[in-house]
Formats: structure tokens, sequence, C-alpha cells
């Protein structure tokens, strides 16, 4: 026993590694394609565990949606402007011999075949529109456009392509400097209006106040004016009441009250000839007139 | 076991240990090595032994790797078996299970309820070709783990892009004012969402989308300070309003005070001035009355006391025309008088004269010869 211990391990590695290297497994993410001495021998192999000789190779690919997304490509409008598009390309293989067949299984050299595919396909997209209507477009349709001729293209490499899709359209920065421009023009716009309409309505509400006061000061004055019209018609229907029972009395009453007032002042200086009534006595004290 | 050979206790790592506390330690562990090498050595002492001792190993890895096949789903998750790379169904729910361990089966937990976050920042074309940025975040969960598995390669990747370019679009078609006023976001938000999860299932992601948030949407940086402005221009305008409404507040009172104060005034004249004529009238016809008793006396009186009255305050010059006439001239410095007259206004300024207690009145008696009739 101790004298077969050492082949019996030996033997136990051979059988191990016969079996290990004649079976292989399929993931259900992935598609597989058996090889003989780089002819393709087998293919369509469903998910499980499958078997080969030793000396076969296996390859295997992805069977799941695969994303490529390109960045930052440049295309012309159809009025000539720049424009940066970033889009994405779904896809996945799926004719896994035609795929090997034209990359060799290399997804980067795919990826990068797909792109000459696809880019063709959005200049030419890009180059019938004008800015505005890539920007304001339905970014399916717009690509649906190019996408059956892309895939029939892509079909020659095994390739099934799902969808190409439009996800981000940009302009040049000196383009984008000119619309910050115009936006700022916009805003200043705006800002004039807001503030010309604010000193508009401003200048009405006072103008509107002032017009009220002026408006009612002068009903006031009105107002005050008849009142006081009223007191002076009144005040004369009083007196002329009280004065036209004897308007003769009135008459030298009121005159004398003109003369205590006007006249004597302080400062005045009265010339008079000693005349009149009042004199009478001072020169002739015996008058009797 | 370099280091626990003897050759002086200074070698000894763990000097401070004495040195016979590790010999059983040591003896065990040699003992095993021996019988480990045994197995490996042709024609070894104990042989016997060492075939026992490969049964046991083998049967040990396999219980071990046997072990190895238990695993747990927690609630929020599925647990994906599959067979040499081929899905076995159901998925596995909450809870212990087993599976044959790898390389045969293995499992793949996937959440289904967590609620994962995406989110990014860019620049938006509007439109009316303005530029916008926009940061905008996507809540999502994997609903179906077998599609999240199977299906697409990236998943993650996928959700982003189609979000950005979901968001552009929708914000394409949008003019930079309807994205700026915050009334129609939820619209945006909306519509994004819609596509977003329509193309999401075109590519069989097994996203759910559950929210899309536009939070934050502003005008560039350059444009910035411009907007603010306009902004600010609102505030005047407002401010422009406020300030002329202030005033009108400010004057409409005073004027109505005004107007009352003049109708007030006017009342007032009134009442004075029919107060005054009944007055007056009263006086008059009570005058009237004694006038009217002893008219001559009466009239004779009145008049004598008003000329004593004015006379008694003025300066007079009384001048007898009769005694002159021959052509004789007489000076009369009148601005001395009034200069005088001036000189004791000042020093006397009470000019009432009932109350006055009038001094010496100034009188020039001129005898003779005037001029002409005065």
């Amino acid at each position: 026993m101790p004298a077969r211990g050492f082949p019996l391990i030996i033997l136990i590695a051979v059988i191990l590694l016969v079996a290990l290297t004649s079976m292989f497994t399929v993931a259900e993410q992935q598609l597989a394609i058996r090889t003989q001495f780089g002819a393709i021998i087998g293919e369509g192999y469903v998910p499980g565990l499958h078997f080969k000789w030793p000396w076969d190779q296996v390859v295997k690919f992805e069977r799941r949606i695969l994303s490529q997304s390109y960045q930052g490509e440049t295309f012309l409008t159809n009025d000539n402007r720049g424009l940066i598009v970033d889009f994405y390309v779904k896809w996945r293989v799926q004719n896994p011999s035609r795929f090997f067949q034209a990359t060799g299984g290399n997804e980067d050299l795919a990826s990068e075949r797909l792109s000459e595919i696809v880019r063709d396909g959005i200049k030419s997209v890009v180059a019938q529109r004008t800015l505005g209507d890539i920007v304001m477009s339905d970014r399916r349709k717009t690509t649906g456009e190019m996408l059956g001729q892309a895939r029939e293209r892509a079909a020659d490499l095994g390739m099934y392509l799902l969808d190409v899709r439009i996800q981000r359209i940009d302009l040049p920065e000196d383009v984008a400097s000119r619309v910050y421009e115009s936006m700022k023009q916009n805003f200043a716009k705006i800002a004039a209006t807001l503030r010309a309409e604010g000193s508009k309505q401003a200048v009405t509400i006072r103008a509107e106040a002032e017009k009220k006061r002026t408006e009612t000061i002068a009903a006031a004055e009105s107002k005050a004016l008849t009142v006081r019209g009223e007191a002076d018609k009144e005040a004369a229907e009083i007196y002329a009441r009280a004065y036209s029972k004897n308007p003769e009395f009135y008459q030298f009453y009121r005159s004398l009250q003109a003369y205590e007032r006007s006249l004597g002042k302080d400062g005045d200086v009265l010339v008079v000839t000693p005349d009149g009534e009042f004199f009478k006595y001072l020169k002739d004290p015996a008058s009797k007139k | 076991m370099a280091w626990n050979q003897p050759g002086g206790p200074n070698k000894q790592p763990w000097g401070r240990r004495p040195n016979g506390g590790g010999s059983s330690l040591d003896e065990r562990v040699k003992d095993w090595q021996r019988r480990f090498e045994s197995l490996f050595r042709p024609g070894g002492a104990k042989g016997g032994e060492g075939g026992s001792l490969i049964v046991t190993v083998v049967l040990l890895i396999l219980v071990l790797w046997l072990a190895s096949g238990f695993f747990q789903v927690k609630a929020a998750e599925r647990g994906v078996i599959q067979r040499f790379g081929k899905l076995v169904l159901p998925l596995r729910k909450e809870g212990w299970g087993w599976r044959w361990p790898w390389p045969i089966e293995t499992i793949t937990k996937v959440n289904v309820e967590n609620v994962s976050s995406s989110d990014f920042k860019s620049r938006v074309l509007t439109s009316d070709i303005n530029l916008i940025e926009v940061r905008f975040a996507v809540q999502y969960r994997y609903a179906d783990p077998i599609k999240k598995l199977f299906k697409v390669a990236d998943p993650e990747a996928t959700l982003r892009e189609v979000s950005e370019a979901s968001i552009r679009e929708v914000i394409g078609r949008s003019k930079l004012d309807e994205v700026l006023i915050g009334v129609t976001r939820p619209q945006i938000t909306a519509r994004t969402k819609e596509l977003i999860q329509e193309t999401l299932r075109q590519y069989d992601t097994g996203i759910v989308v559950s929210t899309v948030n536009l939070t934050d949407v502003q005008v560039p940086e350059a444009v910035i300070p411009s907007q603010r402005d306009a902004n600010k221009a609102l505030a005047d305008q407002e401010r422009f309003i406020k300030e002329a409404q202030a005033y009108a507040n400010g004057i409409l009172p005073v004027a109505e005070g005004a107007a009352a104060r003049l109708e007030q005034d006017a009342l007032a004249y009134r009442a004075q001035v029919i107060a005054q004529a009944q007055g007056q009238s009263s006086r008059f016809s009570q005058l009237l009355d004694a006038y009217q008793a002893a008219p001559e006396v009466t009239r004779r009186r009145l008049y004598l006391d008003t000329v004593e009255g004015v006379l008694s305050r003025a300066h007079k010059v009384i001048v007898d025309s009769k005694t002159g006439g021959n052509g004789n001239m007489f000076y009369l410095p009148l601005d001395k008088l009034m200069e005088r007259s001036n000189t004791r206004d000042t020093s006397s300024d009470n000019n009432e004269p009932s109350v006055r207690v009038s001094p010496e009145p100034e009188s020039v008696t001129v005898d003779g010869r005037t001029r002409g009739e005065r």
C-alpha cells in the first residue's frame, strides 16, 4: 500500500485533468462556440454543462445587452453649425460564430467597428437637421432613421444593434459663450422692463394721489367759500333788518364809528380849523345858536 | 521552528517566558509534523495510521465543502441559483437554504427592495437654444433579479445613459422660462420618468424607476449675475410701487385734514360773522331806542363824545382861518412832529387807546396868519 501511494496520486490527478478539460459550462449570461484547431465545430450551446475533447477550445461571449458610449463627437448641422454629440449604442452578440470570425471575439475591436457604422448614421442624421430641430426632436425617432441601415451593417459582424440614441447635444465653447451673452441680454431686457413698469406704476400712483389731494382740497375750499358766502349773506340780512329801522340815524351812528376808528390814531397830526359844532364854544362861549 | 530551537534564551522572541513553558506544545507540533510527513514517505514507520488519516482528511474536506452550500437570503433579497451556469428556478426567498456548492451551483443575491439613487449634473440645451445647468437624481430599484443578472451587462450604466438622454430630450422640448419657473417642473419630471421607464423596458433591464427629481436648475455660472439683476429688478419694481403707495398714503390724510380745516374755518367764520352781526344789530337797536326817546340830546352827546375821543388822542394843529388871510406864511414842521411821535411810539408800544395812559399830547396852537384856507 505504501508502494502504490505515489502512482495513485498521479493517476487521480491525470483523470481529474482529463475530466476538467473535457467539460465546460455555459452560464445564463454567456454564449459559447467550440473550436477545434481554429475551426468552429460547435455553437448554440444552452446554459449548463457540456462536454468536449480536451484539445477543443471554447470561446465565450457576453449574451447580455452591451453598451458603448461615444462622447464629444463633433458633427455639422444642416445650417453648418458644429454640434457636440454624445451617443450610446446598445447591442448584443447575435451570431457568435460570425462575431468570432469578424472580430476574433475582441469586444474592443467590435465596438470600434460599431462606432464607425453608427457615427456615419448619426452624422447623416445631424446633417439633415438644423440645430433647433435636433434639440427639439424625439430622440428615438431621430436615431430610428439611421438604425435600420446600421443594423444591417452590424448584422454582418454578427451583432444585433438594439438601439442608438443621442445622449447629449452640446454647443462648442465659442457658441456657448455667445448663447450666454444672449441670455444675459435677455435678462437685462427683463430687468429693464420690470423697472420701467415699476416706475410707471409708481408715477401713476403718485399722480393719482396728488390729483385726489388737489380734488379734496378744492372741494373743501368750495364748500368753505359757500359757507362763508352764506354767513355773509345772513349777516347782511341781520344788519339790514336792524339798520333799516332808522336809516338816517344809522348813517349818523356809523359815521361816528368810522371817525372814532379812523381818525386820531397815534402819531396822526390833525390840522383843524376851529369851526363846527365841536369848537362852537371854544370861540364863542355865549353862542346860542 | 527556528526560533524555538535551543541556542540560548536570548534568541527566543518571547524572552520573558521561562524555557520549559513551551515544551509540551513543541512536542505536539513535532508529532503532527511526523505524522503528516509519513503520508508522503513511502515505507514510513506508521503507514497504516496514515491511510486512515487520508480518509479522515478527505471526509473532512468533503463535509466542509458540502457545508459551504448553506446560504441565507434576507427579506429584501432574492437568491438566483445557477447550476453549471444554467438558471435553476424557483428563486429563493427569505430564509436559510442549501444548494450544491461551487463549482456545481452558485447563488447570486439581488436586493429587490433597496432603492438606489443615481444623480448627475450637466449642461442642457433648451428648445429656444439657451443653456441651463441641471442637477438631477433618479431613484430606482431592481424589481426583476433575473433581468438584472441576465439581460443587460451593466444596468447601472444603462440607467445613467438613459436618464441623461431622457432629461435632455424633455428639457430640449421646453423653453428656458418653463424650466426655470418651478411650476412646470412636476410635468418635466413626470415626462422624464415615463421616458426613462419606457426606454428601460425596451432594454429589459428589470429596473423600476420610483422617482425622478430635478434637484437643481440654474442658468450657467456666467449668466447668474444677470439673472440676479433681473430678480432684483422684480424686487425694485415692487419697491417702487410700495414707495409710491406709501407716499399716497402719506399725503391723502394730510389733504383730508387740510380740507377739514378749511371747512371748520368756514364754519367758525360763519359763527363769528353772524354773532357779530347780531351783536351789532342789537347794540344799534338799543341805541336807537334811546335815541328815539331823546333824539336831539343823544345825537349831540354821541357827536361830542366821538370828536372828543378823536381829538384827545391826536396831535393837532388848530388853524384859525378867519384870523388869517393877509398872506403871511407860517412854518409847520410836520416831519419833526412825526419824528417825535415815533420816538414816543417806540418807548411805549401799548396801542390800545382805551386802556392807554396817554401822555400829554403834543399840541401846537398857531395863532394868526395862515396862507390858505387852513
